[in-house]
């Protein structure tokens, strides 16, 4: 009893405000807005957690079928929580993919591809930035010039010169390329440095100079800690993109070494076939062998498998990554 | 300090002497040598070698000290001695001083006679300057002024050289310390072309190894018919503009014509393009506002960026994804509902059509603008916010704030990020599965290679015509704080 009074009571005085907000245009007006802020917070709220969930709706998928068991592949009823949790899938994929040897070669060829790529790089951005001489802008057009030209122009006598050159089938070929920034999108990553360093003011510069550094050292001491930003962005991008390139990786570094996303694609041509050189045919029946479901499952789990140390390093380096974006001004 | 026990200071004396017996027998030979070059004929002389030698005998000497020096320390009982260094440099010895003299004193003649011709040359180009009042010509004169002050230098230089040697002090230089002489000496502005070539020279070899004759290669290739031989290689005749006839005639990919791939993945940019433009635009202005979780909210935006594109479009694709799309049909039924009531009212059937594609492709625009949406951030965050301030007092409301002035802040990095999207969709597009070099689906690159060449090169042009379309549309629209 005396709890619904206070209920009524706590209601008429509310009712009470709402009129006392309502006496004057002005309390009227502001009410209004109010209620028109607290409307368009609630659609961005709806509008990003939607999107939110269209991003990471290709990885709920995954991990949907991922740990889905094998013998409920054609059980309609089971959609997004599979009934009977198992590994069974990861167990297949991994030994289709190589697991462990291909990911130990994919971040070996990844470290290594993205130390050469921020030390040439960085070089060309910097002589690009301040070392200008006459024709030097003609060059940095060239630079630009490599961005627009797709690979599929220059691959072919590449892979020529290559052969001729007996680097064929050998990962020193990425390494040359990239550490003499030719690498993937390496014109994209000058472009960044340039920009950034362009907005270092020039003064710090000219004040080691006057107090006699040489280029090298300017550019070792002065410039090198202040892109931290910089180095960080383009350490991320180049090496996501190598781990993510099937493209140059296939071409130059054939059968013998072999990276995640090439033994993903391979996987995806000749499923059947790697799975049964593997032996994994003993482990599941035949009725489930061969279901196109049971293919398209080992396929999601191996894509997730291919992806998941990534996001591991991106959920770790994330708000350093995020951090280096904004102040970086990649913009300049 | 570090101590030694007995055994192990015998065993570095027995290393010291053996090394000491090399060095001696070096200087031997190296003696040897310079005694006979010394003997020779004073004008067929050899004085490049003969540098040669005595820089060699002077850095033999040097290390002889050493390492005797080193021995008498192990004598003395106080190995490792203090404070001993290796000496570096040295003077040139007396038997090699006349050569060099008069070498040096002919050099020097024949660059006053230089000197003298430079000066006359430069004292008639101003006399006629001066005398025929005629307008021009000055940088010539100050061609011929500049080579009169090198001649002066040179002349300069032996004179140094010449009194050097007399004194006995004439000292011998490695060829790095005379380089980083020469180097001190040049003016600021030819240093920084120094270091710029230094800087690039990796990025200059890797353009030209890896792309320069690539591309050259493949234009070549385009124009040519080529044919396997057995035993590897090919055998190619130039045909003009025919694999370019062919390409948009009867050539074939996987059964569609190449005109059609190729028109393919150019409309699919064509659509892609505009929306994931407005797509990563609209989301960086809203993660540049604070709310409440933006800092979860970034972090799972940029989460595309890491993303491999082909697993993502082979999950989406697959039979199990399909599966999924028709459960989340509802959400899309939405959609088609929508373009229903379009066209209900009358509202062009292009429109319709491009809305619904963009809707259906909504994954792949998603999952494609990470980067973009990084570039939009970081330039919104770098417009001055005082600019904003100026507006409010003005009374400007927000609206009229984004399109006055972040749209135009931000217009370059429009461009930028146009650029990016369509060089991002190369990798993407449809063509680069029949055009990659080991192709599980066609062998066009082995069988073929002028064709394979005749289409890269057009999809390059198609493509080149896109950026360049882009910049003509946008040349108005962009706007540079700096000029």
């Amino acid at each position: 009893m005396t709890n619904n009074h206070g209920i009524k009571k706590r209601f008429d005085s509310f009712l009470q405000k709402v009129k006392d907000s309502m006496n004057t245009p002005l309390r009227r007006k502001l009410l209004m807005r109010r209620l028109l802020m607290f409307l368009v917070n609630v659609c961005k709220y709806i509008l990003i957690i939607g999107l939110c969930f269209i991003i990471l709706y290709p990885i709920i998928l995954q991990l949907a079928i991922a740990f889905r068991a094998p013998e409920d592949v054609n059980n309609p009823a089971i959609l997004w929580i599979p009934e009977r949790f198992s590994l069974k899938n990861f167990e297949v994929a991994m030994i289709a993919l190589d697991y462990w040897k291909a990911l130990r070669y994919t971040f070996v060829l990844s470290t290594a591809i993205t130390l050469l790529q921020l030390v040439s790089t960085s070089l060309a951005g910097y002589a690009f930035a301040r070392l200008r001489f006459r024709g030097s802008s003609i060059l940095f057009g060239l630079a630009l010039f490599t961005i627009i030209v797709p690979q599929t122009v220059i691959s072919l006598p590449l892979l020529r010169t290559v052969t001729k050159m007996g680097l064929i089938d050998k990962p020193i070929t990425l390494f040359m390329m990239s550490g003499l920034g030719m690498g993937i999108r390496s014109g994209i990553f000058i472009y960044l440095f340039r920009q950034f360093y362009r907005g270092i003011p020039i003064e710090l510069e000219e004040a080691a100079v006057v107090d006699g550094a040489n280029a090298f050292q300017v550019f070792h001491r002065i410039m090198l800690p202040n892109a931290k930003p910089a180095i960080i962005t383009v350490g991320l991008l180049s090496f996501v993109w190598q781990w993510n390139d099937f493209y140059f990786t296939k071409i130059f570094s054939g059968g013998k070494y072999f990276t995640l996303t090439t033994q993903q694609v391979a996987v995806l041509y000749g499923l059947q076939q790697a799975l049964a050189d593997a032996g994994v045919w003993s482990l599941l029946g035949q009725d489930i062998t061969g279901n196109p479901y049971f293919t398209s499952m080992i396929l999601n789990t191996s894509g997730i498998l291919v992806m998941l140390p990534l996001l591991i390093i991106y959920f770790f380096v994330q708000k350093m990554f995020v951090e280096g974006i904004e102040r970086s001004g990649i913009v300049g | 300090m570090k101590k030694y026990n007995p055994e192990k200071l015998l065993r570095i004396e027995n290393k010291l002497l053996s090394k000491v017996k090399k060095l001696k027998n070096r200087k031997e030979k190296i003696e040897a040598e310079h005694f006979v070059l010394v003997k020779g004929d004073y004008n067929k002389i050899n004085r490049r070698r003969l540098m040669l030698l005595e820089r060699k005998l002077i850095k033999v000497n040097n290390d002889l000290a050493y390492r005797n020096a080193q021995i008498k320390a192990v004598g003395d009982g106080t190995y490792p001695p203090k404070n001993l260094k290796r000496t570096n440099g040295g003077y040139l010895s007396t038997a090699a001083t006349p050569i060099l003299a008069a070498y040096m004193e002919a050099k020097k003649e024949r660059y006053q006679k230089a000197l003298s011709e430079a000066t006359a040359r430069y004292i008639d180009l101003a006399a006629a300057k001066r005398d025929e009042k005629k307008r021009g010509g000055l940088r010539r004169i100050m061609a011929a002024g500049r080579l009169m002050q090198r001649r002066k230098k040179r002349v300069q230089h032996y004179e140094l050289a010449l009194l050097r040697l007399e004194e006995g002090k004439y000292p011998v230089f490695g060829y790095i310390s005379r380089i980083k002489q020469k180097f001190a000496q040049m003016p600021y502005r030819e240093q920084k072309l120094v270091y710029g070539l230094l800087f690039l020279m990796p990025w200059i070899i890797g353009f030209c190894v890896f792309f320069a004759v690539p591309v050259m290669t493949t234009i070549l290739w385009s124009f040519q018919q080529m044919k396997t031989i057995p035993g590897g290689g090919y055998e190619s005749t130039f045909i003009g503009f025919k694999n370019y006839h062919d390409l948009f005639t009867t050539a074939t990919l996987a059964g569609s014509t190449i005109l059609e791939v190729i028109t393919n993945s150019i409309l699919d940019i064509v659509i892609d393009l505009p929306t994931i433009l407005v797509f990563s635009l609209f989301i960086a202005v809203l993660l540049n506002t604070r709310f409440k979780g933006h800092q979860l909210v970034k972090a799972i935006f940029f989460v595309p960026v890491v993303y491999n594109i082909t697993v993502i479009n082979n999950t989406l694709s697959g039979i199990f994804g399909q599966r999924f799309d028709v459960a989340i049909e509802e959400g899309f039924a939405l959609s088609h509902r929508f373009a229903m009531f379009l066209q209900q009212i009358g509202i062009g059937g292009n429109l319709i059509d491009f809305l619904i594609s963009a809707v259906d492709r909504i994954f792949t625009i998603v999952n494609m603008s990470g980067i973009q949406i990084l570039i939009f951030i970081a330039a919104l965050q770098s417009i001055p916010k005082h600019l904003y301030e100026a507006a409010r007092v003005e009374g400007a409301t927000s609206y009229e704030m984004f399109w006055k002035i972040t749209i135009p802040m931000i217009s370059p990095i429009i461009m930028t990020a146009i650029v990016f999207t369509i060089v991002n969709s190369f990798a993407t597009s449809d063509i680069m599965h029949y055009m990659t070099v080991i192709s599980e689906g066609t062998r066009l690159a082995t069988n073929n290679p002028g064709l394979y060449s005749a289409i890269a090169i057009i999809y390059f042009l198609a493509n080149a015509l896109i950026i360049a379309l882009a910049f003509v549309l946008m040349r108005k629209v962009v706007f540079y704080h700096d000029k």
